[in-house]
């Protein structure tokens, strides 16, 4: 029988964005993934989360996974994360910047990214932790002082000033975050621009519900942007980013006890593997996830989606 | 007792009160207003007062002394209409007014003997071409078979109904006046007209704030206030009070009485008018969400309004629980439900109501705006009037402030912040969110602020400035009123360009610069032209209903047609609010 | 195409009478437009708008009913692309597949272990709804004798899979049509025949699209209306081509002979991955071939998600919730069970890193300034939602933090709860970190 394709036409398309030269995200010319309608050139990255401090809330079966003393050192974390777990990206999450916290002065956190820039070849994302005031110190000498070039975030609706006159000053990309609306997506995308920042070099956090809590709402809202992005709305080309990592080892269904439901790691790891190919079909094009299981998952099957396209291959 | 001197710009009213009489209890009972939206819990600090130069929180502050008290100037706001406004919106009707006035000579020498007074008198007035209920009032049938045996020219006020005619007066002596009050009963404030129905005659009208307000600024708060103890009666009694007052000093001051005033229409949202009648409001805003009835009944007016003795109270029937008698009133005021093409009508008030229709079907909704365009609930709010900063203007690399009247500035208007606003977007001061950007620096009580006028400078030597979350007020009122239209048009598939006008009802009325509102985003873009003023629309919609038997008929068919949407049922309504709260809008950029 | 509120107004009669229970006749044409009315409902319709409307109310793709124990289970009856849109109406189905192969008792082993995997969350069971037996052994009573283990232990829907008309036809005796799927069936002609009376839903499987939809319209043909759509896939890539093209041609295009709900049969190799696919991307079964009980959870969860209608707001339990690790000085905090509102509060204290107990109120899943207006966060429900929340046990003080948009409730509650202290928080959830670290020491 004669079956003639119902193949969608999709106006505009996903801002392309050299990370480095082996990372390309974004650039799809149609509602993500959906390679028999047209061109979508570049795999989703998988980028791996280190922290500039010892992760004390992990479960123990993650902290297992990457050694105890390697998490004591960031610079170890993110060589381990690009060499042995294959992180096209590193995330470096600066949780001991915060001011309740270990209190990391902005002096020593641009240090810290220093050192991490260093060690790996991939593109780091930096993102420091704390009160506005704080995070506002660290964007400026982050910014300032960074040896190459960074991703920051993240901006926000309420705090995106200082972070997009630093990013601008040093030639670096910004992730802007917005409370999984897309209206405030939108707004804070233009906000950032309207300080003369260009819409080229911003990566779109749309905040990620936890498989469970809330994730339904942020995989609606992905794909709410993506097709304003496809009905050439030109304030919601940025690729996006969603931090998986973080929304699912923290969750109480991760740590029950009952092998019925699996072991607890597998558990954690397909948890963490599941929100963030939801995600991805959704329109992701960076998840972060924790989990080295998790990263050859997940970029399993983005292999197994991306069969047919001619995209480039991702990372190493 | 103490003697309190209260002053408030140029008013001054004295009064005296308990020892330790709390200072904000004495100002509400004065009948002067103080805006204490935290109920007196020294949390929202805005009912300060100055005594002997000081600033001190009137709730927080107890009489124990002699006091001379410096109020706020917008205690006392007194507004005129501007009458030939009316006048020329009611040149076109056809009078018929809803109290008919005869009169009647009597001359006892022609009775029968035998028969009954209300007999004779019936037949008399069958004569004139009346047939009439037999009156259930006995005051009113003494005045009957008083005025029976006397030999006089009567004025008799009549009610007709299904062609029959209910007596509402008799009062002897020729060229009486049949007057009748028309009132626009809104959350914040009241609108009073007082018209000659015989001739169609705007007379004067007065406006002042809801005495409630103190109670609570929006409904929500009136309501919850009403289910207090004796809530409900303290609010109906403060309203009616001053009703009592404002009506009595209008007549007077126009060398008219009271007596001759033969009917009332009220209109008002759905709360005001329960509160006003002494219906149980609970349910308004509590599932089920119902009013107690849609169509009131006809009532005696001094049963509220004790000065108008002898005279009938119309109310406006109401759509739903947040829309109200004041919308009906506003459809008839432009004829919304008698055109061929879509039109759209705004009321921009506390509550914002849009309806949205034609002859065939109109369809309405109610928005929170606060009440934010009305000058209050920001820190240097005031209503229009003399004094008021109205409009603001950006000229050779200065902001140019216009202020009503000659006098010292002492706040900024609804209208004066839309303008202020559209300016700081266009010098960059603020972001399109509203807030501030580096080029803002001066801070007030620690919190950013812009000042439009320094303290040497103004009227009360206090500093004008707006901070953001004036700002934020008046984007969180805009975006409740842009979002509420959208929302209603995506319901009906319509694009706004599908429009042919858009009347814009309400307080901030005719001052309203059209394109500073197009600029912040004050409803979607239109074409200037579609945009059409037409003032207090509750108000004029009771004019018509007092004057025109047609607009009567109307009303009545019109309330059950209109399709009430209610904005909390709508996912999507956060979602158009949210994207409304950007100046101008986002996605007009 | 779908008619507008306005443009089906037009075709009624503009009475509102209210009949239809429904106020006004443009309510009821919104409704209508909406699919959340039959036009039958209006008592004064023409049969000309009768048949207008009628047309536009069948949903695109073929609704298909099966019986779960008591309740009914559907699956098909899709109208959209997107879920915000409007909803994706009935949830994918899970199945697990067990084969005839077992001994009995190994079989009934693995039943067992299978109709113990449930798990509760918000008020809903999650759990897997099929069972597709599979004939390995090609033992006719074997078979029969396990499809009767199933059919006796269990309420679940059976796949009957790998079958030939003649098993078929005594499977049919021993379980009731209302729980049966047939799938990959040997003899698909002769199956029609045993099946026409009982209208059985049949799978329909393919290499294609275009092979799938030539089988399709020979069931067509012969009246056969409970169809269910398979294409094999080589990879991801074709699976989630063939399911779009799919669900577009039945939705946008009208294409009658798509319409019809698809069975997804996972790949051993990357089950989890298919499964996410098949759940996200409009597969109305997804087939799983191992039973792990570690993927089974976060697929049943994603599910959930996923098909929940987007146009209500999504509800959390009522109760306590730890954020981080609360001790018992650590503060309380109460807000209401809508959960966007839980989501970010709890994210908020999280960033303030100082652990806290959350009270979540059920206020009819809105949020807080909403409920308030609506008299469902009054100071009567929030103080006895904390009396019996039993939070009393696991703090050593009596203080609790109601949102700043609430201030009002707080003389309601402190008569409600006289020996506590009622802290009036800040109004938005950004201020919370704030607000515990310079108010709550």
């Amino acid at each position: 029988m004669e079956f003639e394709k119902p193949l969608a036409e999709w106006k505009g398309q996903v801002q392309e964005i050299k990370l480095s030269d082996k990372v390309i995200i974004g650039g799809e010319q149609v509602f993500p993934n959906y390679s028999f309608d047209g061109k979508c050139s570049n795999k989703p990255a998988v980028a791996i989360e280190i922290n500039d401090v010892f992760p004390e809330n992990w479960p123990e079966n993650l902290k297992e996974i990457w050694n105890t003393d390697t998490l004591k050192s960031p610079v170890e974390r993110a060589k381990k994360a690009e060499k042995e777990f294959g992180a096209d990206i590193i995330f470096f999450d600066m949780i001991g910047t915060h001011q309740d916290r270990e209190n990391i002065s902005a002096n020593q956190a641009a240090e810290n990214m220093n050192a991490i820039l260093k060690a790996v070849d991939t593109p780091v994302i930096v993102r420091p932790d704390g009160n506005f005031e704080k995070q506002n110190k660290i964007f400026a000498k982050c910014c300032e002082l960074a040896e190459r070039q960074i991703i920051i975030g993240s901006a926000k609706e309420d705090n995106y000033r200082t972070i997009t006159a630093s990013a601008l000053a040093g030639n670096h990309f910004i992730i802007a975050e917005a409370p999984i609306d897309v209206n405030i997506q939108k707004q804070l995308n233009i906000l950032i621009t309207q300080m003369n920042f260009p819409l080229e070099r911003i990566i779109m956090d749309p905040m990620t519900g936890g498989l469970g809590y809330g994730f339904e709402y942020t995989y609606s809202v992905m794909e709410r942007i993506r097709l304003q992005t496809f009905m050439d709305d030109p304030f919601m080309i940025p690729p996006m980013v969603c931090c998986v990592g973080q929304e699912t080892w923290k969750i109480k269904e991760i740590k029950i006890e009952d092998e019925k439901y699996g072991s607890k790691p597998e558990r954690g790891i397909n948890w963490e593997t599941t929100t963030a190919i939801g995600l991805i079909l959704s329109g992701a094009n960076i998840v972060v996830v924790r989990h080295p299981e998790s990263v050859i998952k997940i970029k399993n099957f983005i292999d197994s989606i991306y069969q047919k396209s001619d995209c480039l291959q991702q990372g190493i | 007792m103490k003697n309190l001197k209260l002053i408030s710009g140029d008013f001054t009213k004295e009064i005296q009160v308990k020892e330790n009489t709390n200072l904000l209890y004495a100002i509400q009972e004065s009948g002067l207003f103080i805006d204490a939206p935290c109920g007196g819990n020294s949390v929202c600090k805005k009912c300060t007062v100055f005594i002997d130069g000081k600033s001190c929180l009137a709730c927080q502050t107890f009489v124990n002394k002699d006091l001379i008290v410096i109020l706020p100037e917008y205690s006392n706001l007194v507004v005129e209409e501007d009458k030939n406004h009316f006048i020329e919106k009611f040149k076109d009707i056809k009078i018929n007014p809803i109290i008919q006035k005869i009169e009647i000579f009597i001359n006892p020498e022609e009775r029968i003997s035998y028969q009954s007074d209300l007999e004779y008198f019936k037949s008399l007035l069958k004569k004139a071409g009346f047939e009439i209920f037999i009156p259930s009032d006995v005051e009113l049938l003494s005045k009957i078979s008083k005025a029976t045996h006397k030999k006089n020219t009567f004025t008799i006020y009549l009610f007709e109904e299904n062609n029959k005619y209910e007596i509402v007066d008799i009062i002897e002596g020729t060229n009486l006046k049949n007057l009748g009050i028309a009132i626009d009963l809104g959350t914040t404030t009241i609108s009073i007209a007082l018209l000659d129905l015989d001739s169609g005659i705007f007379i004067d009208s007065i406006t002042f704030y809801n005495p409630q307000i103190i109670y609570g600024a929006d409904i929500i708060h009136r309501i919850v206030f009403a289910q207090k103890n004796d809530g409900a009666e303290i609010l109906q009694k403060k309203v009616l009070e001053e009703l009592n007052q404002s009506i009595s000093s209008l007549c007077m001051k126009n060398n008219l009485s009271a007596n001759e005033i033969k009917s009332v229409v009220l209109s008002g949202n759905t709360t005001m008018i329960h509160l006003f009648l002494g219906l149980p409001s609970k349910f308004i805003r509590e599932t089920p969400y119902s009013p107690v009835m849609q169509k009131f009944p006809i009532l005696n007016s001094n049963s509220f309004i004790d000065i108008i003795k002898k005279g009938k109270l119309f109310v406006m029937p109401c759509v739903a629980n947040y829309l109200g008698g004041d919308l009906v009133s506003g459809i008839i005021s432009c004829d919304l439900h008698k055109k061929d093409e879509i039109n759209i009508l705004l009321d921009i008030g506390t509550n914002g109501e849009i309806v949205i229709g034609n002859k065939d079907w109109l369809i309405g909704c109610a928005c929170s705006a606060g009440p934010a365009f009305e000058g209050m609930g920001l820190n240097c709010g005031v209503r229009f009037k003399q004094g008021a900063i109205t409009e603001v203007s950006y000229e050779n690399n200065k902001f140019v402030y216009s202020i009503a009247g000659n006098s010292k500035p002492c706040g900024i208007s609804g209208t004066g912040i839309i303008s202020l606003i559209k300016h700081l977007k266009e010098q960059k001061h603020i972001d399109n969110r509203g807030k501030f950007t580096e080029k803002v620096k001066d801070k007030i009580d620690h919190r950013k602020a812009f000042i439009l006028f320094k303290k040497e400078e103004t009227f009360n030597n206090e500093f004008i400035y707006v901070d953001e979350t004036d700002i934020d007020n008046i984007l969180r009122a805009k975006a409740a009123i842009y979002s509420g239209i959208s929302l209603l048009l995506k319901k009906l598939s319509l694009d706004i360009s599908e429009i042919d006008n858009m009347f814009i009802a309400g307080g901030i009325g005719n001052s309203l610069n059209i394109n500073n509102a197009l600029e912040i985003g004050l409803f979607p873009r239109m074409r200037k032209e579609k945009i059409v003023f037409i003032g207090n629309s509750s108000l004029t919609g009771a004019i018509k209903f007092l004057l025109s038997r047609e607009s009567r008929d109307e009303t009545n068919d019109l309330f059950p047609k209109v399709t009430y949407i209610d904005l909390s049922n709508e996912p999507s309504y956060m979602d158009e609010f949210m994207a409304a709260l950007f100046i101008p809008h986002t996605n007009q950029i | 195409m779908a008619l507008t509120g306005l443009q089906i107004f037009k075709l009624l009669p503009n009475k509102n009478c209210g009949e239809c229970d429904v106020p006004t006749c443009l309510a009821f044409a919104m409704k209508l437009a909406g699919k959340i009315a039959e036009p039958q409902a209006c008592p004064y319709i023409s049969d000309e708008a009768m048949e207008i409307l009628g047309a536009a109310q069948t949903p695109p793709i073929k609704k298909i009913i099966f019986k779960n124990g008591e309740k009914e289970i559907s699956i098909g009856a899709e109208t959209v692309m997107f879920r915000h849109e409007k909803t994706f109406v009935n949830q994918t189905l899970i199945a697990l597949e067990m084969t005839d192969n077992l001994s009995a008792e190994e079989f009934e082993n693995e039943l067992k272990r299978i109709e113990s995997y449930k798990y509760e969350r918000v008020g809903e069971r999650l759990e897997p709804e099929c069972i597709s037996l599979k004939n390995v052994s090609d033992d006719k009573n074997n078979y029969l004798l396990k499809l009767e283990t199933i059919q006796s232990k269990t309420e679940k829907i059976i796949i009957l899979s790998d079958c030939n008309a003649e098993i078929i036809k005594e499977a049919m005796q021993l379980v009731d049509n209302k729980r049966l799927i047939l799938n990959k069936v040997e003899d698909l002609s002769e199956t029609l025949n045993i099946i026409s009376d009982t209208q059985t839903p049949i799978v329909l499987s393919a290499k294609n699209i275009e092979e799938l939809l030539e089988k399709v319209e020979k069931c067509e043909a012969q009246n056969f209306k409970n169809i269910i759509l398979s294409i094999d896939f080589n990879n991801l890539n074709e699976l989630l081509e063939n399911n779009v093209l799919l669900r577009r041609s039945a939705i946008e295009k009208g294409f009658k002979l798509a319409g019809y709900p698809i069975l997804t049969e996972c790949t051993e190799e990357d089950e989890l991955h298919s499964a996410i696919l098949g759940i996200c991307k409009y597969s109305s079964i997804v087939l799983l071939k191992k039973f792990s009980g570690a993927s089974l959870f976060p697929l049943l969860t994603l599910r959930q998600n996923i098909f929940t209608d987007p146009q209500k707001p999504l509800q959390i339990d009522p109760g306590i919730y730890q954020v981080g690790e609360p001790d018992e000085s650590s503060p309380l905090i109460v807000t209401t069970n809508f959960s966007l509102t839980y989501f970010i509060v709890s994210g908020e204290i999280e960033n303030s890193i100082s652990p806290a107990w959350l009270c979540i109120v059920d206020a009819e899943g809105m949020s807080v300034l909403t409920a308030w207006s609506a008299n469902k966060f009054s100071g009567e429900i929030v103080g006895k939602a904390i009396l019996n929340s039993g939070i009393e046990e696991k703090i050593n003080h009596k203080k609790v933090i109601i949102p700043g948009y609430v201030a009002i409730i707080r003389g309601e509650l402190e008569d409600k709860l006289p020996e506590w202290e009622i802290l009036v928080g800040p109004q938005e959830a950004a201020d919370i970190p704030k607000y515990l670290k310079e108010i709550w020491k």
